[in-house]
């Protein structure tokens, strides 16, 4: 830290921290009080009175099951994105920081279905689920492969998976570049030199040094699954029977399909804690490991 | 034994297998962006039976590409811009100052990236749109979308901030240099993978904004690309053929800037910096 | 003196020549307002409609608001912006839902207008009161969509469609179709399709009985007597539905599907037939070499005399809505006009009819249809063998489909039997608010 005090650390703060400070409490703390405040009433969406009900949506929320499962299918979902793409991103990350011929050409292709947008990307795969692996499976007659996988509880939750992870673990590769970059290749070298494997010199002199790449890629990776929604719609749009319904997805349509605005706001804050929770426990669990380097 | 230039070869074809795997969704987008919706609808994975160049001129008009690309640019160039100078500002005080207010802020910011847009959209819809009168313009958009963006940037760059070591701002400011010259002098250029790395994802989010741009963005000319690619979404129908010839039309403005950013990455002007 | 008569008498003409042209504004004084519709993916079409209207009504500037394919989200963001669009575009239940927020269209200043509409303004009224809140925008048809020239190929020529009145006939249809290589039916799994219009508009409508006994199915479900698993209609209709089941193109697969799939195998006669509605030309009209199209009826009895099993399903799913709550009366006003002008102008009929392939409910239209199914659906209309299906357009919970469209898919899949459908529709209802 600087060891500055008094009045010239107050500057800087103001001149430097508040305006950000300003811009993010005007677009989100505001708005969001605004929501909690929603969250207690029972509003139609346009009229300028809301009538306060207290609790009311919160015990509703709490009481329907539906509510948990679509928590628990959410859990599940995140977890399996979560690992998977940040293991893939990781040696996507590894492999186009190797010397590699055209591996600027290779980070740029392969980063491309980020450049499209979640929904027009769920359109594309529906068709290849629904048309193009089936009918490689009746060609190759395997019958598990023969239907779609997006008409199975169980394998549209698998697709979904597959897809976000497809497309958000070209995402944190960008990351991982960038902190593999920052290894100086002195300290890769040296470590050859003297003589050690590459499982090492990655275990030992790369990891440690992208520690705060993984913290920041495991975090974007947690938010953005539990907020899942572009996918989730344009996929499966929680389909078959709600199987594959996320939190995300489930608050959208409660406010405008059932028009229960202060349930679905009341669901959002729900969402919200439980993130935040997760969020700052691995936060600190993985700065903890930082410290301990 | 294995040689390392078999490695080579070996990681080669992984890349190649996995740029197809990557590409082949967007090949298809573009491979039936060339037929018929009908075409289209029999069998998206034929090739193109011959060539039907009319849906691009389609989705041009219909899209009304012109004033769609010059608004998505503007939202994406000016959210860019804000966010990059605000957070990076705001990252710099985070990394260096230790100040209960700032951190205190800091983690509520943090925190606040894990609220779903749902929970504070019409909150955000009422203050902006009702009470602050901002209809159908770009600005309330511009203006929402740094606020939305900047608790990342604070955390993106703190966390590289961090690693550029103190003893760089001691010797400037011992040098004479005062707070505000180091910043934008010295911190500033050090910083250029981060931010690129920041600008990107901002301008990704920007230019693919449905929702956010949705609430505030009215009529036809204010619109921006990926709202114009729903003229082709109707209740009960999609228009895929012309759909998709206007994807790619809106992605290619995203891809150049994207291949550009590319080198700016590759230089890694950090590692001779940090390591001094 | 002359002169400053002159001049008085010059000033006095200017003065009475400003009241007069000031009168003339007042008269129609420029009024700027906005139209909101809900008929996505015609957004040019419908900017130079607007231009035509204002030609003829140059004081009035509409500005559009095209709709995403969230529809309600961006109406009600426009209202929370304080920007309510003047005119919408809106489904008849949202219109009554809203109906707080919306003008009266009996008490204007001439609602003469009504005259011309045949069916469709009991739609936009609430139980038990006078008030008109929309003008019927279209008439939509459904049933059993089938393609006549495999029909024919199969069949004769001479094939009387009306001839499948009993469950049994369908069966021995079916039947014909398939021993002659013919696919008999594709079932489209999309949740609103299954949840809104095979099981919504068809367990709440005339089927089932006059507007009295369906409100009562309803309330009874809503105070949790549920009991649909003993109710005869459901029983038929889900009987009807094992059926098209049985003969499912899709049956090995059946929620892999999509729209345009589906309606391309109909399109070329790769299945004769599929329970969807005239709507669907949207799509059906981008395929090259269209086979002949129509209506017919879907038989849930085997009593050849029940006129139910002669008759399809309609209703008037759409109307155009003034705002009253964020528009001042002069806006209003033009509002008024410019939804009769939609409504029932030579060219707003045009738009609906032409563009959008929709049968009209009014006694002025001229417009040619090019849709085969609106008009098989007219030709119902005409003959009065329409199943009115309002009662879930207009007063069901707007969700419905969203909760109980899963339960069909699941039931479809055969992953639910008929008794826990039920059952959860039942728990579906006793669980609102």
């Amino acid at each position: 830290m600087l060891t500055k005090r008094g009045w010239d650390t107050w500057k800087l703060i103001l001149i430097f921290f508040c305006p950000a400070l300003f811009i993010w409490m005007t677009t989100m703390l505001i708005p969001f009080l605004y929501g909690i405040f929603i969250s207690f009433t029972k509003w139609d969406g346009i009229s300028t009175t809301f009538s306060w009900i207290g609790l009311a949506n919160y015990e509703k929320v709490f009481r329907t099951s539906k509510f948990w499962l679509s928590l628990q299918r959410t859990a599940m979902y995140t977890i399996g994105t979560v690992l998977i793409s940040n293991v893939v991103g990781l040696i996507l990350g590894l492999l186009l920081t190797s010397a590699l011929k055209g591996r600027n050409f290779f980070r740029t292709a392969i980063y491309v279905p980020n450049v499209v947008g979640g929904v027009a990307m769920g359109y594309v795969w529906q068709y290849i689920f629904n048309y193009g692996f089936t009918k490689i499976g009746q060609s190759l007659s395997i019958a598990s492969m023969s239907t779609s996988m997006l008409s199975d509880p169980v394998k549209a939750m698998f697709a979904l998976i597959l897809v976000s992870s497809w497309q958000l673990s070209a995402y944190l590769m960008i990351i991982y570049v960038a902190g593999f970059t920052n290894v100086p290749g002195e300290l890769v070298e040296a470590a050859r030199v003297d003589g050690a494997t590459a499982w090492r010199v990655f275990w030992h002199v790369r990891m440690p040094m992208i520690r705060p790449s993984i913290t920041i890629c495991l975090f974007l990776a947690i938010v953005r699954s539990f907020m899942v929604f572009d996918i989730n719609l344009s996929l499966t749009d929680g389909g078959p029977f709600n199987s594959t319904e996320m939190i995300a997805l489930r608050i959208y349509n409660t406010a405008y399909v059932s028009l229960k605005f202060g349930n679905a706001q009341a669901q959002a804050v729900v969402l919200f804690v439980i993130v935040a929770f997760i969020s700052v426990l691995q936060a600190y669990f993985t700065q903890k490991k930082e410290v301990q380097m | 034994m294995v040689t390392r230039r078999s490695v080579k070869v070996w990681l080669f074809i992984l890349a190649v297998l996995l740029t197809i795997l990557y590409l082949f969704p967007l090949v298809l987008m573009a491979m039936n962006s060339l037929k018929t919706t009908g075409e289209f609808t029999m069998n998206p994975f034929s090739l193109p039976v011959r060539l039907v160049t009319e849906n691009y001129p389609q989705a041009f008009n219909q899209m009304h590409f012109l004033s769609a690309l010059f608004n998505s640019l503007i939202l994406t160039v000016a959210a860019c811009l804000l966010v990059g100078l605000f957070g990076s500002m705001a990252a710099y005080v985070v990394s260096r100052i230790k100040s209960r207010f700032v951190s205190f802020f800091y983690y509520f910011m943090i925190a606040s990236m894990c609220a779903p847009f749902q929970a504070f959209m019409i909150p955000l819809v009422k203050l902006y749109g009702a009470w602050l009168g901002f209809n159908n313009s770009l600005l309330p958009v511009i203006y929402i979308a740094t606020g939305l963006n900047m608790a990342f940037a604070v955390f993106l760059v703190r966390g590289f901030l961090n690693s550029i070591p103190l003893e760089i701002d001691q010797a400037a400011l011992i040098d004479g240099c005062g707070s505000i010259r180091l910043f934008f002098s010295i911190i500033l250029p050090m910083l250029t993978p981060i931010m690129v790395t920041l600008l990107v994802f901002v301008a990704m989010g920007a230019w693919n904004d449905y929702l956010l741009s949705s609430l505030f963005l009215q009529t036809q000319e204010m619109r921006t690309l990926p709202m114009m690619i729903r003229v082709f979404c109707a209740q009960y129908s999609n228009d895929y053929s012309p759909m998709m010839a206007g994807l790619v039309m809106s992605i290619t403005p995203m891809l150049i800037f994207y291949l550009l950013c590319q080198k700016q990455i590759l230089s890694g002007v950090v590692q001779g910096s940090v390591k001094g | 003196m002359l002169k400053k008569l002159t001049a008085l008498l010059l000033a006095l003409m200017m003065l009475l020549g400003c009241t007069a042209a000031f009168a003339e504004t007042e008269e129609h004084a420029p009024v700027t307002i906005s139209y909101y519709s809900t008929q996505a993916g015609v957004d040019d079409e419908t900017v130079a409609t607007l231009k035509a209207f204002m030609e003829q009504y140059p004081w009035i500037t509409v500005n559009y608001y095209p709709c995403g394919d969230d529809q309600l989200a961006a109406w009600l963001g426009l209202y929370n912006g304080g920007n309510a669009p003047t005119v919408a575009l809106l489904d008849c239940g949202q219109i009554l839902n809203y109906s707080d927020y919306l003008v009266d269209l009996t008490q204007v200043e001439d609602p003469s207008f009504f005259d011309h509409v045949l069916s469709g303004t009991q739609f936009f009224q609430k139980e038990g009161d006078t008030a008109i809140y929309g003008i019927p925008a279209s008439y939509q048809g459904f049933s059993l969509m089938v393609n006549k020239t495999v029909v024919k190929k199969v069949f004769g020529d001479d094939f009387d469609f009306d001839s499948v009145n009993t469950v049994d006939k369908l069966v021995a249809f079916f039947d014909g179709l398939e021993a002659a290589g013919y696919p008999a039916t594709v079932v489209f799994s999309a949740d609103w399709a299954l949840g809104a219009h095979y099981l919504g508009c068809q367990l709440f409508s005339e089927w089932l009985g006059d507007k009295e006994t369906q409100r009562q199915l309803m309330a009874d479900l809503k105070d949790g007597k549920g009991g649909l698993i003993d109710n005869e209609h459901f029983n038929n209709l889900m009987d009807v539905f094992d059926i098209l089941m049985k003969y499912n193109i899709n049956k090995a697969d059946p929620l892999a599907d999509t729209q345009e799939g589906d309606l391309e195998l109909l399109a070329h006669g790769k299945v004769a037939t599929m329970f969807q509605g005239d709507w669907n030309w949207l799509v059906l009209h981008t395929f090259e070499n269209l086979d002949e199209l129509a209506i017919m009826p879907l038989p849930l009895t085997n009593d050849e005399n029940d006129p139910r099993n002669a008759k399809i399903l309609g209703s008037c799913p759409k109307g155009y809505a003034v705002d009253k709550f964020q528009n001042t009366p002069e806006q209003q006003a033009a509002g008024v006009l410019l939804a009769q002008w939609l409504a029932l102008s030579p060219e707003g009929e045009d738009f609906m009819v032409s563009l959008i392939g929709s049968t009209l409910p009014f006694d002025n239209v001229t417009a040619v249809n090019e849709n085969p199914l609106a008009v098989s659906t007219q030709k119902f209309l005409n003959e009065e063998r329409i199943l009115d299906c309002s009662t879930y357009l207009c007063e069901a919970p707007s969700d419905f489909w969203l909760v109980c469209g899963p339960f069909m898919q699941a039931y479809l899949a055969g992953q639910m039997d008929r008794a826990t459908l039920a059952e959860e529709i039942g728990e579906y209802f006793a669980d609102l608010d």
